[in-house]
């Protein structure tokens, strides 16, 4: 039996997160005083660095060289950021830990701010999770009256304090300039880097910016040492990635793997499988920014780089599954609907190429579209990626470009065939009725919304195309599985 | 209460460490996350209480913990004993209370229709 690895969900499920009894029983607050009284910041920076700890927000930039970068520079004041601003569609890893686990990123943050010179740490965290913030608040209050919060910590030279910015759910603000402009104040859109955050960042101050799983995985790396932490997952990705395992499978659930398990394992064997036995046809990793994972690739080892390889990527840890009955066109759909919606609409391959990479794909589902439209899809999917500012832009045809990599034949049978093979596209579906089956039980032309199916009583009916909407309700309806959908 | 130095800390961290090593009691862990809230963690919590006082049970606890990733079971129960070992609980409905604490705290069996299977260490 493959089982999971719990680092950053260690204490999730297992400690009451309002209490800091609960934490410290759970050698909470160790790492802490273990950097505060026993290793000088750049030793702290080092262990980090040198644990191969990798940014869990999705890029994978290493942790320690960040800090390191930070650290390096002169400056009367520096900020740490925690990036709780979690927007992937099915995605709730942050929530999870910031509601089971509220003080091991608060202890983290504090860590962070001791070895790069900062003191001042900002959760910057969606107003959609209000328990999740109710419990930041708690634990802040009861940090402080501790003195593992506020001035002069455990008795030491050295202050920090932690207060809490939220976003308003634009998905945007999750890439760090566009976060850092939000907390200023301004308009949630990126800027052009470099400057990197950790030289000129908030109020053009060095800022770090880590996400919240990233801040979950330090303690334990202070703690246990960075050969333990390196024992666990790949050479170059060490450690473990939490994912919010989403779609058509059995066991939904936020579940935490090594770094290099391989996608069978964690469907057949952590999620109990896809659901009603159906057949498995894809994964999307990285949400609106990454691609789909094939059957073909069930085996690769995940973590940063072969994602990269095969087309998605790890993302912050959205893995939505499909199987037979999603249409992939479709789905490519949906993703680039929801990048249109959040594109902060500053530059326009984003504001503009998203759209009409999005009515090229309509045509496509509508039944419109000829064969000299993947050219231009292609083309168009180049120009937004080479041309947008920021990650949002540079990635959102990822799920386009993933789908026509794996799934071209789809494509093909929507524009040639003018099908879809999953029967999602409902311009493409044509209801018919069998004559040899019905019985002219009145019950289709009765529950149709447009009236379009005519016939006797006790004679067989004909369901008019034109004036056809492919609801679906007649099929539903017929209890004599008289109707077909192609 | 202030802590001002590194021995302060291990001072607190010891006898926590030891109060919770002398608690002898039962702990039903019940995710209270807002995924454990929204599937009626509430509504659970309270009927287990009630259940506790009918059987007149003292020596079991209700600990309200985070999210511990069972999305498709939600709510769930982990039942932790003091002598070691531990069950996992899943889709518990509230008439189930005292059937749970029937097969779990006073028999303290490790199977039941209630258990889950646990799918990490």
């Amino acid at each position: 039996m493959v089982k999971q690895v719990r680092i950053a969900l260690r204490n999730c499920g297992r400690v009451n997160p309002e209490s800091i009894e609960d934490y410290i029983n759970a050698r909470g607050y160790e790492a802490l005083v273990t950097c505060l009284f026993d290793k000088k910041p750049a030793d702290v920076i080092n262990i980090i660095t040198e644990s191969g700890l990798r940014g869990r927000g999705g890029g994978g930039f290493p942790t320690g060289i960040k800090w390191k970068a930070a650290a390096a520079e002169v400056s009367d004041e520096k900020f740490i950021i925690c990036n709780a601003d979690e927007g992937d569609p099915g995605a709730f890893m942050d929530r999870a830990v910031l509601e089971g686990d509220t003080h091991s990123v608060l202890e983290a943050m504090t860590i962070a701010g001791y070895s790069v010179g900062a003191d001042k740490g900002i959760i910057y965290i969606r107003a959609e999770y209000p328990l999740a913030i109710e419990r930041i608040k708690k634990a802040i209050e009861i940090s402080k009256e501790y003195g593992f919060l506020g001035k002069n910590i455990l008795g030491t030279e050295f202050s920090f304090d932690i207060e809490l910015k939220y976003g308003a759910g634009a998905f945007v603000c999750g890439e760090e300039t566009a976060l850092i402009a939000s907390i200023e104040g301004k308009r949630g859109e990126p800027v052009v880097k470099p400057p990197y955050p950790a030289q000129k960042g908030l109020w053009g101050k060095p800022t770090i910016v880590n996400n919240v799983e990233t801040f979950a995985n330090i303690c334990p790396i202070i703690l246990n040492g960075k050969d333990w932490f390196r024992s666990i997952g790949t050479q170059k990705s060490p450690g473990t990635k939490v994912f919010a395992l989403a779609g058509k499978i059995n066991n939904v659930g936020l579940i935490e793997i090594p770094m290099g398990m391989t996608l069978r394992n964690v469907i057949d064997n952590i999620g109990g499988g896809i659901r009603d036995g159906k057949e498995f046809k894809a994964v999307q990793t990285g949400g609106p920014s990454g691609g789909c994972i094939t059957r073909e690739n069930l085996d690769t080892p995940i973590d940063y780089d072969n994602l990269l390889s095969i087309g998605s990527m790890m993302g912050s840890g959205g893995m939505i599954v499909m199987d037979e009955d999603d249409c992939m066109v479709n789905f490519a759909k949906f993703f680039l609907e929801f990048t249109i919606d959040e594109s902060c609409g500053k530059c326009a391959p984003c504001r503009v190429g998203n759209k009409r990479l999005l009515e090229l794909l309509e045509k496509v589902t509508n039944g419109q579209a000829t064969e000299e439209i993947i050219p231009q899809i292609e083309q168009l999917c180049a120009t937004i990626k080479k041309a947008s500012l920021c990650g949002l832009g540079q990635t959102s045809p990822n799920p386009v470009l993933s789908t026509l990599r794996y799934f071209r034949n789809e494509y093909d049978e929507h524009i040639k065939d003018k099908k879809c093979r999953s029967k999602v596209c409902k311009a493409l579906l044509k209801y018919e009725i069998v004559p040899d089956k019905c019985n002219g039980c009145t019950r289709c032309a009765r529950s149709c919304p447009v009236q379009c199916i005519s016939g006797k009583v006790k004679e067989v009916h004909t369901i008019d195309q034109k004036a056809c909407i492919k609801c679906g309700v007649c099929y539903t309806n017929c209890k004599f599985n008289a109707i077909i959908v192609s | 209460m202030k802590l001002k130095s590194k021995e302060d800390f291990f001072k607190l961290k010891e006898e926590t460490v030891k109060k919770r090593a002398q608690d002898k009691d039962i702990k039903l862990l019940i995710g209270f996350g807002t995924c454990g809230i929204a599937a009626g963690a509430k509504i659970i919590e309270k009927a287990i209480e009630k259940g506790l006082a009918e059987r007149n049970i003292k020596n079991a606890k209700i600990v309200r913990v985070g999210c511990v990733g069972y999305c498709y079971a939600e709510p769930t129960i982990e039942i932790v004993y003091p002598e070691g070992g531990s069950v996992i609980l899943g889709n518990i409905k509230s008439e189930n209370a005292l059937d749970v604490i029937d097969m779990h705290i006073l028999n303290k069996s490790f199977e039941s229709q209630y258990v889950i299977p646990r799918n990490f260490e």
